[in-house]
């Protein structure tokens, strides 16, 4: 292997990177320590803008906000993706056919979701469908106003975040389980093993490369770009401010960009500590590296 | 296959690719002649706001063409009013930000008095005030006086909170309109009956919330919410004292006595609405900003009511509102000559008669210019004069945490001393945080 | 063309029960997945009252000038097209830029490997939303503000991280004999990378292509915020004037919403059976 070939390869992706993210990305972190309301830079502040943000209880309930909705999300999309994908590779009839109706909710346009969780999801008197399933099957003390009660409406944004996102991952593993030597089967079967034991055998560890990107996809999802779900269904309110909504307020409500900025690289440092820890935590997994 | 070299088909369709990019940005650059953009930052933002479409394209078309026969080296006036109005500041801000043409902008008080100014997005126009003399009518300029400056020409109608409610279910449960908060409880009892939820609000939208809490505050201040409020804001008051304390709890018993619907945070403006034209509910509070909705749509007779009176508190009922828009000078504009004299003549005799006519208010920011005369407008009228909306003065991140209180505690998550408690919290940060107020 | 997981083995190892539970868990996740799209369909042909008295019901007398409204008033011909252009132009940038990235770092053992991946990685971890300013400054500074072309480098940008993840995973699993062998033949890396890998890694290539494409579509927030002028307004920007002034016409919205979400999802299927399946057996042979 020549020594300036991979430099070639890499140069449109690093002129991209570097264009459009490592740039903003410094000059976001310059703008982070100062006072800026969008147009005019104001004075500088240092680390003290920092420190303000952390002690605000405000922006301590978004973050812990974003962790509980990240956990329960990454876990949800990966469990239910994973299901789904086994379930599409079956023999069944019909299974090929769901596999494309399963990926539907990935390609919905945020503004359906929301209206139609919305409605879903209301109290049953104004029309809300998922309540009145409930108290037909005999479930009625269940029924809530899901997404305005301050209990229920984290949990609820989460599992329609777990819906919308459960088909990609789907197609992911699917594409993985689909480069398993079928080979190896084969030879389990022969083996004795039953259906379950080559799930465990075979499948599992032949997926563990897809399932360490396909967490690391979930949790840098969960974290960052869950701003769509929360403010078509809530807009934040209800205790389901998480740290994305938070900051979005604070920059383009509230003017306070350099705070906004500054947010954002707290949540940075954040997923930066967790995302890194796993990466260490999986070396040994990743085939190649 | 072939070894090195790019496919032709790619090389073209890269080409093609560039080559309209560069048209595109060609065809985007401005034009050498001489225009004016008058900016809205939200659909909202326009001449005769509220009215229908065609009207609003009508009174605009003729205004700039009177313009241009006075100024005829325009050939071109461009109006952009586009977006939602929570987006309007940052479509503002993005579109100074970005080197855009904004001369003129039509702002709305409550942006004026929050943001606008403050932030430097217009200039102080006290000269264009004083060119036009005195025409307004009370408290109109005053609504976009802060620190001793004006900062709009106001042009709007005079809007005022106000109940709504159907007639026809009133009188079918034997009422007349309420007067006091004692008698619309002792009716409620009857309008359940009938199958119906007394009153109803667009709990969604946190915004909408505070008016109940102003709406008390006014009457537990003895009315003087304003100096209250200021107050606070100095840090000689606190949300926790009793006034402001007893407006949150006055505002929660409209819930727990019965009165108000509980699930309220289920509904947007849309939804809301929806179950007061289905007759489900009885009535709303809001502002006569929607009387020309609900003139159109409602298929029942329906009234206004002041906001009830309430027992045991030293004040008296009192509406909220005023002048709500006004025409801006954008700091940004490059010919703020030409730019004052559009404002100077859109607010002038002739035309602003024209362009408040459609819009069937109880009062209008013009005092040649008088409301409407049907009963409706004159009911509202009688509310005057208005207090002046109270999150004019809380600095935009303690709204927001009032709005999102009331709202708790409405949809029963929080107490009104947690709530009272917690709007303190926000303010001390703040504070804390560097912020101070200034009058 | 059987797949090679979904053998006789599964098959003869299935029981009775456990075949019509899966049958019946297969039905519901296809129901729950395509309810709102059932929903978008119905409640585009009711009008307004009719929409409000019962969401869920089917419409009685379909009302179908409520898609010629959300054409003629509501012009989503032309956000259709807007956004074919961004989307179109967003995705061949990120092709471009992430597989011969993703490539490089499959492939080659250079020093500054790791810490390439590690940038890559970084990146993704930074919330979009506080990088809106500086880029807003970077495209004006560039003349791309306002230009389908620089939104569509900030959609490549975006997508770049999870897109290089996601091809090396794929591409790592092509076997390296196949290309040694182009390459004793005497072929070049970008055509090995062209003719040899792609092809190969073809599912999990495709895969990420959609799912980018996906997003660019349906992104909001970027486009509202550097494509600004209402003529470049693409699909969910265009949407978004559903959601003025009085009251939210629900029929049209939902007439506009399906005429944008039934072709992608029409198209989708094609693709996805024609390109995705086809070459599962292929690849893996």
């Amino acid at each position: 292997m020549t020594s300036a070939k991979p430099w070639l390869l890499l140069t449109p992706g690093l002129v991209l990177l570097g264009v459009f993210l490592i740039a903003p990305i410094g000059d976001g972190l310059w703008l982070s320590v100062h006072e800026f309301d969008g147009l005019v830079v104001g004075r500088w502040l240092g680390l003290a803008q920092y420190r303000a943000v952390l002690i605000d209880p405000d922006f301590q309930q978004a973050l812990w906000h974003s962790i509980v909705f990240a956990v329960v999300v990454v876990i949800g999309k990966n469990v239910v993706g994973l299901a789904l994908a086994l379930l599409v590779s079956t023999p069944l009839r019909g299974a090929r056919f769901a596999r494309t109706i399963l990926f539907l909710p990935v390609t919905m346009n945020i503004i359906v979701i929301g209206a139609f969780w919305t409605f879903f999801l209301e109290a049953e008197r104004f029309g809300g469908l998922f309540n009145h399933i409930l108290r037909v099957v005999g479930l009625g003390f269940l029924a809530q106003s899901w997404l305005t009660s301050a209990r229920t409406a984290l949990l609820s944004v989460a599992l329609v975040e777990i819906w919308r996102w459960a088909g990609l991952h789907m197609l992911l593993f699917l594409a993985g389980i689909q480069s398993i030597d079928p080979q190896l089967y084969d030879a389990a079967r022969i083996d004795g093993a039953g259906a379950w034991q080559r799930f465990w055998a075979v499948t599992l560890p032949g997926l563990r490369p897809v399932i360490f990107v396909s967490v690391l996809v979930a949790l840098m999802g969960a974290f960052v770009r869950s701003f769509d779900v929360v403010w078509v269904l809530t807009r934040g309110g209800f205790d389901t401010d998480v740290v994305i909504t938070h900051l979005y307020n604070e920059a383009f409500k509230f003017s306070e960009f350099g705070r906004a900025a500054a947010m954002g690289y707290i949540l940075f440092a954040v997923i930066a500590l967790i995302g890194f820890a796993y990466v260490w935590a999986g070396k040994g997994v990743r085939a190649g590296a | 296959m072939s070894a090195g070299g790019t496919p032709r088909h790619t090389v073209i369709t890269r080409a093609a690719f560039v080559a309209m990019t560069l048209l595109l940005a060609l065809s985007s650059a401005a034009q050498a002649d001489q225009r004016l953009v008058i900016f809205g930052p939200s659909s909202w933002d326009t001449f005769a706001p509220g009215a229908p479409e065609p009207v609003i394209s009508t009174v605009t078309a003729s205004l700039d063409a009177g313009f241009r026969r006075q100024h005829p080296e325009v050939t071109q006036i461009i109006h952009d009013s586009r977006g939602t109005v929570a987006e309007g500041l940052a479509r503002l801000r993005n579109a100074q930000f970005a080197g855009e043409q904004v001369d003129v902008i039509i702002c709305a008080a409550n942006r004026v008095n929050t943001s606008f100014a403050a932030r430097g997005l217009i200039l102080p126009v006290d000269d264009l005030i004083a060119r036009l003399g005195d025409r307004f009518s009370v408290g109109a300029v005053g609504n976009f006086t802060l620190r001793g400056r004006v900062w709009a020409v106001p042009l709007s109608a005079v809007n005022v909170t106000t109940f709504f409610y159907n007639k026809g279910l009133f009188q079918r449960a034997g009422l007349a309109a309420p007067r006091t908060y004692a008698e619309f409880l002792a009716a409620a009892p009857r309008l359940r009956q009938l199958g119906v939820i007394p009153v109803v609000h667009q709990g969604k939208n946190a915004w909408m919330w505070p008016i109940y809490y102003m709406s008390a505050l006014a009457q537990t201040t003895g009315n003087q919410p304003v100096a209250e409020t200021e107050a606070i804001l100095s840090g000689k008051a606190r949300f926790t004292d009793p006034a402001s304390l007893q407006a949150l709890r006055l505002t929660r018993r409209w819930v727990t006595d019965g009165l108000l619907d509980p699930q309220s945070n289920e509904l947007d403006e849309d939804a809301m609405k929806s179950v007061f034209y289905s007759g489900r509910a009885a009535a709303f509070f809001s502002d006569s900003w929607d009387v020309a909705d609900v003139a159109v749509t409602a298929p029942f007779p329906w009234g206004v009511f002041e906001f009830p009176q309430y027992s045991g508190v030293p004040g008296h009922s009192s509406a909220f509102g005023g002048a709500e828009s006004g025409l801006c000078l954008s700091s940004t504009s490059r010919q703020p000559a030409l730019a004052a004299d559009y404002i100077a003549f859109a607010a002038g005799a002739a035309q602003a008669a024209q362009l408040l006519a459609p819009l069937a208010s109880p009062a209008t920011s013009h005092r040649e210019v008088p409301g409407a005369a049907d009963p409706v407008s004159l009911t509202l009228r009688s509310y005057l004069p208005a207090v002046k909306f109270l999150d004019w003065m809380w600095p935009l991140e303690l709204t927001d945490t009032i709005q999102r209180q009331v709202q708790d505690m409405m949809g029963g998550t929080v107490t009104p001393e947690q709530a009272a408690a917690r709007m303190q919290a926000k303010y001390d940060g703040m504070v804390a945080s560097g912020f101070r107020y200034q009058p | 063309m059987p797949d090679p997981f979904a053998s006789r083995a599964l098959r003869s190892g299935l029981t009775r029960p456990g075949k019509l539970l899966l049958y019946a868990a297969l039905l519901l996740a296809m129901i729950q997945a395509v309810g709102p799209v059932i929903w978008i369909v119905t409640g585009s042909l009711k009008t307004r009252p009719q929409f409000y008295a019962n969401p869920w019901s089917l419409p009685t007398d379909w009302q179908f000038h409520n898609y010629v409204d959300a054409f003629v008033t509501a012009r989503v011909g032309d956000y259709l097209g807007n956004s074919l252009i961004v989307v179109s132009l967003g995705i061949l940038l990120l092709i471009l830029t992430a597989s011969t990235t993703a490539y490089a770092l499959a492939r080659f053992q250079f020093p500054g490997r790791s810490a390439v991946l590690l940038l890559i990685l970084a990146t993704m971890m930074v919330p979009p939303d506080i990088l809106t300013i500086p880029l807003f400054a970077i495209l004006r500074a560039l003349g791309l503000l306002g230009t389908f072309f620089g939104l569509a480098c900030v959609y490549a940008a975006g997508g770049y991280g999870m897109s290089v993840l996601l091809l090396r995973s794929y591409f790592l699993a092509v076997p390296v004999e196949l290309e040694e062998a182009a390459r004793l033949e005497g072929a070049g890396t970008i055509s090995i990378l062209r003719h040899v890998v792609l092809p190969l890694a073809l599912p999990g290539f495709l895969t990420v292509v959609i799912i980018q494409a996906m997003g660019m579509w349906n992104d909001l927030y970027l486009a509202f915020v550097f494509l600004r002028a209402a003529d470049s307004a693409t699909v969910p920007v265009g949407l978004l004037n559903f959601f003025q002034r009085s009251s939210i016409d629900w029929p049209t919205l939902l007439a506009a919403l399906t005429t944008l979400t039934v072709p992608v999802l029409i198209l989708f299927t094609l693709f996805q059976r024609r390109f995705v399946e086809g070459y599962t057996v292929g690849a893996v042979k």
